[in-house]
């Protein structure tokens, strides 16, 4: 079932690309736009997938892309070095995570409004701290040697950008996948989430599960938001998040918890704000399509998408529960 | 028993005891010596975003900031966080005794600055960006004009139409065939910088046609030149609706530089940073070292930010409207102002009040760069380490390099065109309605 929707999916993607490159929009430009915009919302996803599959929730992604972006710019000045500065942003988003994991169980926190939290404080969190460590509201553009290199691959008459942090995006999302599916960890990740009764009779700390998986979901999260600011967009601006870390958590939910499946929602979101985005300056579509039609696309785009692919999805039975031992 | 009673009710009296001693202790500490010090105070309340948007807001406290230091007079900041902040904030500077002079920065602020203006008569209120005249004339019409209230607006349309017509000349230097605009939120003040900006290009064209008609008629010949192009594809333009979201900054202005356009002209704040790694993008793979293409700046001098690569910044000086407000405050003069101008100030291109000149709008300069470069390091020396991107030296070096690369010609057609709105020899439409929108966008794209 799951490989004739695949087929299709890939099928119309194809045909699309043939029909822009016939409107003459590069397909290329397209693609690397769209893998650029995946890479945050596909990290912090597969993240999040974990995370709910072992049963915990965390909705405040938004709040830890932010404080991986200003973090990670902070570490890298610190150390001279980007990719220092992605561990530092990603540890920031690992102990945020691991102390949403100890609130989640030993807490026995309500998970929703403690993660809410999360992003509350680093609303808050990030002008301040822009203000105090670089005395300037809004913006810090760091010195271009502690930056990390974005890709320029020149292609014929294209150059096709991109950055090792996609590729490591997508090889995660496999490996998540084969974790999940075919070792002893994702079982009882699994068996967290569905029935954490079986598996503390079995003799493993639910807790303990729970507490990795949130760590490790929000160093993903942290990574992903150190990408925005040293690969992507070479500095942090103060709301660079803009709520992606919720179109995130759209991605999780849609994907039903598939940590493959949540990368491609992701990547159609990048892939259809890009096309819209297109649409809006080319002529002869622009004039079809008014702008403030555009911006919908890419919210529609994956509504329908959900709409048409997604049939029962199930959640785990214990998702968003403190554990009780008995 | 007792004992134990006896025991439990020590506590809590200590526990009682350090609460309220505590508190009291709070509540003097945050006082201050506010009897002693009767130092002015001026008040910013800032819209929702606050501080940090590169641009507007941030713009209004630097105002403030050198009112402040100039006056010797104490700031107030007020951020609001949503709406319903506006009223609270206000009315919280508004009866402190200390405050003189309060400053709205925004027009989501306008009703909430009219109904407080109008209870607290005896106190100064400014508005940026803000028709709070307009709401007192509605809603009390017997008040209007309020004599304690002006509402600062700026020429948004003319500065836009003199970096449209920077962009277009580049376009027709270069041969480029378009330029681009991202844009924020739509929303009338945009509306100013969207028309001005096409009315710029379309401005340019035709003076170059006049001064240049034997480089016009070869070079319209050219299908990669802006001057081939039909009047309605010149500018590239999109609203994202957004002024946080770089992503979509980035996406637009992707697009735009696609379609190979020459100049971006970034009317969203933050997005700008956006816009550059789109720009930034190409500039690697080509092996630039500076533009062609550029992006244009917005509100504050964003030249700094990819020295070489940003052409020129609109500035709107947020910061002189309310620095000037407060000089009104200093010299007694608000009242008269106000009542001559019916509460509301224009600040734009050769603006004067009361024989006094007060621009408001402006292309940024290398001595707006300085300016900017001389807060950077101010900044550098109060926090101990580097806040700009680069060496300042370089910075400049960098701006002045590239402002030297392009022809004399385009910069002086621009002073010609600033010298003919400051003449009133030409009229840069102003629109206020969205037929008047339409109608523009039916003539020039």
């Amino acid at each position: 079932m799951i490989k004739k929707s695949l087929v299709i999916t890939i099928v119309v993607f194809v045909a699309f690309l043939f029909l822009l490159e016939y409107a003459g929009i590069s397909s290329l430009k397209i693609i690397d736009t769209a893998l650029l915009a995946m890479t945050p919302l596909a990290l912090a996803a597969i993240g999040e997938v974990i995370n709910e599959k072992a049963g915990v929730t965390n909705i405040g992604l938004d709040g830890i892309l932010l404080i991986g972006a200003t973090l990670g710019v902070y570490g890298a000045e610190l150390a001279g070095n980007g990719y220092i500065g992605l561990l530092f942003g990603a540890l920031a988003g690992a102990l945020i995570g691991f102390i949403h994991g100890v609130l989640s169980t030993y807490g026995r926190a309500d998970q929703v409004v403690a993660s809410m939290g999360i992003n509350i404080f680093a609303y808050g969190f990030v002008p301040y701290f822009l203000m105090a460590v670089w005395h300037m509201p809004g913006i810090r553009v760091p010195p271009k040697e502690v930056l990390v290199q974005l890709w320029n691959v020149p292609l014929g008459n294209f150059y096709f950008v991109f950055s090792e942090l996609t590729i490591l995006a997508l090889l995660l999302a496999f490996v998540f996948n084969w974790l999940l599916q075919k070792t002893a960890l994702g079982l009882w990740i699994r068996a967290a989430g569905e029935s954490p009764e079986a598996i503390d009779a079995a003799g493993i700390d639910v807790h303990r599960v729970r507490i990795l998986t949130a760590t490790i979901g929000g160093l993903l999260a942290g990574l992903g938001g150190a990408f925005m600011s040293l690969v992507w967009f070479k500095g942090v601006v103060k709301e660079i998040s803009a709520g992606r870390g919720f179109i995130a958590l759209a991605c999780v939910v849609a994907s039903g918890l598939d940590p493959i499946l949540a990368t491609g929602f992701a990547f159609l979101f990048g892939f259809s704000e890009a096309v819209a985005y297109t649409f809006a300056v080319t002529p002869g579509i622009k004039e079809a399509i008014p702008y403030y039609f555009v911006f919908m696309i890419p919210y529609i785009v994956t509504l329908v998408v959900v709409a048409v692919m997604i049939g029962k999805r199930r959640f785990p039975r214990a998702l968003g529960v403190p554990y009780k031992k008995e | 028993m007792k004992k134990r009673n006896g025991i439990k009710t020590i506590y809590a009296i200590i526990i009682l005891v350090i609460i309220v001693v505590a508190g009291l202790a709070a509540y003097i500490l945050t006082q201050g010596p506010a009897g002693v010090t009767a130092k002015p105070k001026i008040a910013v309340v800032s819209d929702i975003g606050g501080r940090g948007d590169l641009s507007f807001n941030d713009m209004g406290f630097k105002g403030a900031e050198e009112a402040a230091r100039d006056f010797g007079w104490d700031i107030m900041e007020l951020i609001s966080k949503t709406e319903a902040d506006y009223i609270p904030n206000l009315e919280t500077a508004a009866k402190d005794p200390n405050t003189k002079l309060i400053v709205g920065v925004g027009f989501l602020l306008s009703e909430a600055l009219a109904q407080v203006a109008v209870k607290y008569p005896d106190k100064y209120f400014a508005g940026i960006d803000t028709y709070a005249q307009d709401v007192v004339k509605q809603k009390y019409p017997d008040k209007y004009p309020l004599p304690n209230l002006i509402d600062i607006k700026f020429e948004e349309h003319k500065g836009s139409a003199l970096v449209g017509a920077l962009a277009c000349l580049l376009a027709v230097n270069y041969d480029y065939p378009h330029v681009g605009m991202v844009l924020g939120i739509e929303i009338p003040v945009l509306w100013k910088f969207e028309i001005g900006y096409k009315w710029g290009c379309n401005w340019a064209i035709e003076w170059y046609k006049q001064k240049f008609p034997d480089q016009y008629a070869s070079k319209i010949k050219n299908p990669d030149n802006i001057l081939a192009q039909p009047v309605k594809e010149r500018v590239l333009w999109t609203y994202t609706g957004t002024f946080s979201d770089i992503t979509k900054g980035y996406e637009a202005a992707k697009a735009m530089y696609a379609k190979k356009a020459v100049a971006v002209y970034n009317v969203a704040g933050p997005l700008g940073l956006g816009i550059n790694q789109a720009l930034d993008e190409i500039a690697k793979a080509r092996g630039l070292n500076m533009g062609p293409p550029f992006w244009i700046g917005v509100d504050a001098d964003q030249d700094w930010i990819n020295p070489g690569f940003v052409i020129a910044s609109m500035m709107k000086r947020v910061d002189k409207g309310v620095y000037y407000a407060a000089y009104l405050v200093q010299k007694g003069k608000f009242k008269d102002i106000a009542m001559k101008n019916n509460g509301i100030l224009l600040l734009g291109v050769g603006t004067k009040v009361d024989g006094e000149s007060m621009e408001g709008i402006s292309v940024s300069t290398l001595n707006d760069l300085d300016e900017f470069i001389k807060m950077g390091q101010a900044a550098e020396q109060y926090v101990g380490k580097k806040v700009l991107p680069m060496d300042p030296e370089q910075i400049r070096a960098k701006v002045k390099a590239m402002r030297d690369s392009v022809p004399q010609w385009v910069w002086q057609a621009v002073s010609e065109l600033e010298a003919q709105i400051r003449e009133g020899k030409v009229q840069v439409p102003l629109p206020q309605t969205e037929s008047d929108v339409k109608g523009w966008r039916e003539q020039l794209g």
